[in-house]
């Protein structure tokens, strides 16, 4: 945390300038302070080398009022921002560990305050208790407590959502050491940059209710009163106005830089800085796959702006009518390679490889839009989050088929109700103007099923589509997507984690770790366990499956893989691999063709040394 | 073994899966609406007895408040009577009440006038620039706030977007009075393009709307901005990706209304604050609305016009909260459930 | 499995609970018992109302009839003192939500030894001994929950859960977060640990390949009934109740797929 602050020079900024205007509250008074008060003949004097920003009417310096004036105006803030922030903080942890019911009324009441504009209610003060400077800290104190109140009840009740809290209360821990030890530090820096926020409202505020002269009253003031009668020239003479205005500006100004960069160091994604698009090699065609097959990828590589490869050069083909899974653990690449067949990258992502084509679209140069929605059927992973949430199912299933087939709305609807069926989906006419949230998850993985077939395409990825899904319900998921594959021959790019669900509908499997392919083989040998690489050998070893020994522990695996920067420049797995020489470590091994499979391990070529050796 | 078996059911043939039977469709409307009718109407009563309590809360005696530090005894008894300050607090309050409903909201001290009448003189000068404020911010700061973020998405023109950061800190970080002070100097006074106050003419109304709009543009376009971001990151938004769609429809179509839903949340309250803004406004540019009214009336302490005009503005807030959850409705249904209370 | 169990020695006893929110029924009439040293896997489908029986026994839902039963003293209406809150534990779902990021690992288990002081310094020994019974190294009780992986997390939670000595541990899908080559890890603790210290366990999960690697019996619940409980061997290998077998036959296990009817 630290250090992101210290990289923030928006917030340095920010920091410097409050503390030159502390320094100015302090100091000002002694400095200037004769001048702002002594009365003088030389009134409604314009801006000069004497007076900087004029003379009032009675003669005054009003530069030498602006710097007085804001000890005042500064202190006022500060008490104001005390009371919201003591208030709001109080009131929402207060209703916050009062219980359900109170807590929903309290919420109720926070949302009623909270639009009441804060303004017109400090009017209502002024008109209570009489203009003065109590009444404006009072006022716009009040006025921004609900917003801090709002904002602790939203953090404490997302932080009391976690599981730590909960377990937390198990163990026993009482609810004002739940406050202090689990909830609070947790909370801590939103609330922070809220105080910053809340510092700048209060200037906003208060200075505009001395302008409007129902805040500060003679012979006080602050800015606000100084620009009040500043304005009343402002046709002979600007800078009486115009001075202490830059100042409220600049003050406002340093207030938000702090706001900012204490929220991007708070919430580090925001701030993310990142130097874009660093030089990636383009890599050089050479046709080394087979001429039929519908897809191929060779040398695709994933490249993140900083030239990270998330995925290294896996190529892979994929058949006609084939149903080829990709199968690895999390960050293996297995989606993002994935997404990069679909040419559906996230935006600062980008893919690069000698070949990338689907059928005769080739991926590296600008396929036309029409085709690549059409040719391309993808199945997403979470049902819930796939479909948008504020459009009805028809329009969305249809949406390519009308954009990109010159279909007819009325046709596209009936086409859709008949895949909708083939899906198995229930009621499909019906389903047609109803909104995603309606639907039950596995009915929207079968909607998302549906849609993804509608345009006949030749591919078909689906990304890990069954992960979200019951079991129950994932065996009939995959049952439509094997049916798809043999009805109408579709070629399938199946992504899962689950050995289990790759066995299941796969004829081929690709296995891949740290954004490699490791192995490939075909499914048969998966099933039976007879795999060469040691990565795959301890995954499977690694699933409990319905079948397995029981009586025995299930083999982990030592260490977690490397992050994509720092990869080692030999095989990726060889920290953590039983197998592992000095070779292993150094040198990258390469895809090589063992049979009906393709591994990339040293070790298989030391057994052929050794037997070598031993004949 | 046995123990473990408490009592588990007969085996019997499993019910069709859940993900079969579908769900009825109900429109969620009308129980929202309901909802939301009588929060409002909670609103209000507060805000009757808020407003009510205005004269009550005054420290010392009302009466003699209201007639302010020289008025003698006599003067002061009479404003007391008037004013029923003399009677029970609840005979006051249901008086009050009373007329309310009537449609009395009391009669100005200094000018004699009912405070209906004046609020009806002055309501359509702040709703004019009020309104117009809103639309222009919204027809703003969207489209403003969408183009950056769809420009500088995953981290491309870092220039624009460090310059679309700066200059909506630097511009939102402007008070109202203070840019209206400003927009007065340099278009007013030195270029002499718009008259400085008064709201004889319509061109009169531009540098009020100018000086209203700015920070809400800032702070909404930057809300608009963020908000449009984590909509691109999201899977429906790749799904539609997928569909190969034309920039325009993906983004108006697919983005703008998710955008809107997390947009109007925050928005809503920077819309509200137009309202305060608005009396800051009219103060500077003498616009003869609500705003001006209600600081006439604090300073001749005209106690009825203020209570008058505090709860018009009141509820105004109220409605347009209302306004902008219906729309949140309109655009993402979901958004109805769980909000049928809150007013 | 033998016979001769009695009631005695019976740590969680469950008798026709029923649970509703509103009207809506998610637990209805279910019994189970888990003897002591047992673990007892609960399967069910999303909404078969498993996590709702976890909630029911730790105490944060009030169930709306039946009874609940730790050690043969009744639970269900009694306001729990923190003393009997201590004797359930649950090991959470999610490992990257179940710590606190502002705690170190050793507060954290030193709020477990000592939820008042919590204090590190008094109770290292024990916090070391905690560690190093999940695998993991004494050193780490400095560092705080960021700097460890799911798996290690997943470990921290369950020394967290055994620090309270309870009489009852409740794994609430402790893996289904988990990669399978961490998800192994976990196993391997939690067997070791069963096996070590006797624990009695209630282990829900969704997936039945990991319920038969960690369990003695099997419970399978369906729209908040109990449709079946048998020994682990029974269950997998003759099913009685339809769902069971619905259940087993979706399994995708490494075979091709079966159809389902």
């Amino acid at each position: 945390m630290m250090q992101q602050l210290r990289r923030s020079p928006a917030l340095m900024l920010g920091l410097a300038g409050l503390a030159l205007f502390v320094v100015l509250g302090i100091i000002a008074p002694y400095i200037w302070g004769d001048r702002a008060e002594t009365l003088t003949d030389q009134t409604h004097l314009a801006a000069s080398a004497e007076h900087w920003f004029g003379t009032d009417a009675l003669g005054r310096d009003i530069f030498a009022r602006t710097m007085v004036a804001t000890r005042l105006t500064l202190l006022m803030c500060l008490a104001t921002t005390a009371i919201a922030a003591v208030g709001g903080i109080g009131f929402g942890a207060a209703i916050w560990v009062a219980g359900p019911r109170v807590r929903a009324l309290g919420q109720r009441v926070i949302d009623v305050l909270i639009s009441y504009p804060s303004v017109i209610f400090a009017l209502v003060m002024v008109a209570v208790l009489g203009p003065g400077v109590g009444t404006s800290i009072v006022a716009i104190g009040l006025a921004t407590c609900p917003a801090f109140a709002r904002l602790t009840t939203n953090l404490a009740a997302s932080i009391a959502g976690r599981d730590f809290v909960s377990t937390a209360r198990l163990l026993g821990v009482s609810p004002a050491r739940l406050l202090r030890r689990h909830i609070l530090p947790n909370i801590a820096e939103p609330l922070l940059v809220l105080l910053s926020v809340a510092f700048t409202i209060s200037l906003k505020a208060l200075s505009g209710l001395s302008f409007l002269g129902v805040g500060v009253q003679a012979p006080d003031y602050d800015w606000g009163s100084v620009l009040n009668k500043g304005l009343e020239g402002i046709y002979l003479n600007p800078w009486p106005a115009l001075g202490p205005s830059l100042v409220i500006i600049l003050a406002g100004l340093a207030g938000g830089l702090i706001g900012d960069g204490l929220a991007a160091a708070v919430n580090p994604a925001a701030g993310r800085r990142r130097g874009y698009r660093a030089k990636v090699e383009a890599v050089t065609a050479v046709p080394s796959y087979d001429e039929d097959a519908l897809a191929v990828a060779d040398r695709l590589s994933v490249v993140l702006p900083d030239g990270t490869r998330l995925v290294d050069e896996v190529s892979f083909a994929i058949k006609p009518g084939e149903v080829l899974g990709l199968v690895g653990e999390s960050g293996s690449g297995k989606s993002l390679t994935a997404m990069a067949l679909a040419k559906l990258l996230p935006d600062d992502l980008r893919a690069v490889a000698g070949t990338l084509k689907v059928g005769d679209l080739d991926l590296n140069g600008k396929p036309p839009a029409s085709r690549l929605a059409t040719e391309i059927g993808i199945v997403y992973q979470d049902p819930s989050a796939s479909f948008n949430p504020t459009l009805k199912l028809g329009g969305q299933l249809t949406e390519a088929l009308r954009t990109h087939g010159r279909t007819s709305k009325k046709a596209a609807a009936r086409q859709a109700v008949d895949q909708l069926a083939a899906a198995r989906v229930t009621l499909p006419e019906q389903r047609l103007k109803q909104y995603p949230h309606e639907l039950s998850g596995g009915m929207r993985q079968r909607a998302m099923i549906a849609s993804a077939l509608l345009t006949s395409p030749k591919l078909l990825i689906a990304d890990e589509p069954t992960t979200a899904l019951d079991v129950t319900v994932q065996a009939e998921v995959l049952g439509l997507l094997r049916e798809a594959n043999e009805r109408d021959g579709t070629a399938i790019l199946l992504i899962s984690h689950d050995v289990g669900v790759i066995s299941a509908i796969c004829d081929r499997v690709v296995v891949m770790y740290a954004g490699r392919i490791v192995e490939t083989l075909p499914i048969e040998r998966l099933r039976a366990g007879d795999a060469d690489h040691p990565y795959t050998q301890a995954l499977l070893a690694a699933t409990p499956t319905l079948h397995s020994p029981v009586d025995e522990p299930l083999s982990s695996i030592p260490g977690r893989p490397p992050h994509p920067a720092s990869r080692p420049a030999g095989c990726a797995f060889a920290p953590r691999c039983p197998l592992a020489r000095q070779q292993c470590h150094d040198e990258l091994p390469l895809l090589a063709v063992h049979g009906t499979g393709a591994t990339a391990c040293h070790a298989l070529t030391w057994d052929k040394q050794d037997e070598e050796v031993v004949a | 073994m046995e123990t473990l078996i408490a009592s588990p059911k007969a085996p019997e043939p499993p019910e069709p899966s859940k993900a079969f039977t579908p769900k009825t469709v109900r429109s969620p409307w009308p129980r929202f609406l309901l909802g939301r009718l009588a929060g409002l109407a909670g609103v209000l009563v507060m805000l009757i007895v808020g407003t009510f309590l205005i004269v009550q809360l005054i420290p010392g005696d009302p009466a003699q408040v209201m007639a302010g530090p020289d008025a003698s005894q006599a003067q002061v008894e009479r404003i007391r009577q008037e004013q029923g300050l003399d009677q029970p607090l609840f005979t006051q309050f249901t008086d009050y009440a009373g007329g309310l409903l009537e449609g009395d909201l009391g009669t100005s001290f200094s000018s004699g006038l009912p405070v209906s009448e004046i609020i009806a003189n002055r309501l359509p000068f702040t709703a004019q620039i009020a309104l117009l404020a809103v639309v222009i911010a919204l027809a703003v700061s969207v489209p403003l706030g969408m183009a950056v973020a769809v420009a500088c998405r995953g981290g491309r023109r870092k220039a624009l977007d460090t310059a679309f950061t700066s200059v909506t800190a630097v511009l939102g970080s402007i008070p109202e009075f203070v840019l209206a002070t400003l927009l007065i100097m340099f278009f007013a006074i030195k270029l002499n393009m718009f008259p400085p106050s008064g709201a004889a003419t319509l061109d009169s109304m531009v540098l009020p709307i100018l000086a209203l709009t700015i920070a809400p543009i800032c702070t909404l376009a930057r809300v608009v901005r963020r908000e449009t971001a984590a909509v691109l990151s999201m899977d429906y938004m790749r799904t539609a990706k997928g569909r190969r769609l034309k920039a325009l429809r993906l983004y108006a179509r697919h983005a703008l209304p998710n955008l809107m839903t997390s947009t109007l949340t925050l928005g809503g309250l920077v819309l509200t604050g137009l309202l305060g803004g608005a009396v800051i406004v009219e103060f500077v540019f003498a616009w003869p609305g609500l705003g001006t009214g209600v600081l006439d009336a604090l300073v001749k302490r005209d106690y009825p016009v203020i209570q008058g005009v505090v709860l018009l503005l009141g509820v105004l807030a109220t409605l347009l909260n209302l306004l902008v959850d219906v729309v949140l409705g309109l655009l993402d249904p979901r958004s109805l459930h769980g909000k049928a209370g809150d007013a | 499995m033998t016979d001769a169990t009695t009631a005695g020695n019976a740590v969680l006893e469950v008798r026709d609970l029923d649970v509703a929110f509103g009207r809506h029924h998610v637990l209805k009439q279910v019994s189970l018992t888990v003897p002591q040293g047992r673990t007892l896997g609960l399967v069910g489908e999303s909404g078969s109302g498993k996590s709702t029986l976890a909630k029911a026994v730790v105490g944060l839902v009030k169930p709306v009839g039946g009874r609940i039963l730790l050690d043969g003293v009744d639970l269900t209406h009694t306001r729990r003192t923190v003393a009997v809150r201590r004797r359930v534990q649950m090991i959470p779902q999610d490992p990257y939500s179940s710590l606190n990021p502002r705690m170190t690992i050793g507060e954290t288990l030193a709020e477990a030894l000592d939820p008042r002081r919590a204090s590190v310094k008094k109770h290292r020994p024990e916090i070391e001994a905690l560690l190093n019974r999940v695998a993991l190294d004494g050193e780490a009780a400095a560092r705080y929950p960021q700097e460890f992986s799911g798996g290690q997390r997943q470990r921290i939670a369950v020394a967290r859960a055994l620090a309270v000595r309870p009489a009852l541990i409740i794994a609430d899908e402790v893996t289904s977060a988990l990669d399978t080559s961490v998800q192994a890890e976990v196993l391997g603790v939690l067997r070791e640990l069963r096996r070590e210290l006797d624990l009695t366990m209630l282990f829900i999960s969704h997936d039945l390949a990991v319920v038969r690697h960690v369990c003695d019996e099997v419970a399978v619940l369906q729209h908040g009934e109990l449709v079946e409980v048998a020994a682990r061997d029974e269950l997998f290998t003759a099913p009685r109740h339809p769902y069971t077998r619905l259940l087993l036959d979706s399994v995708p296990d490494g075979g091709p797929l079966r159809t389902v009817a």
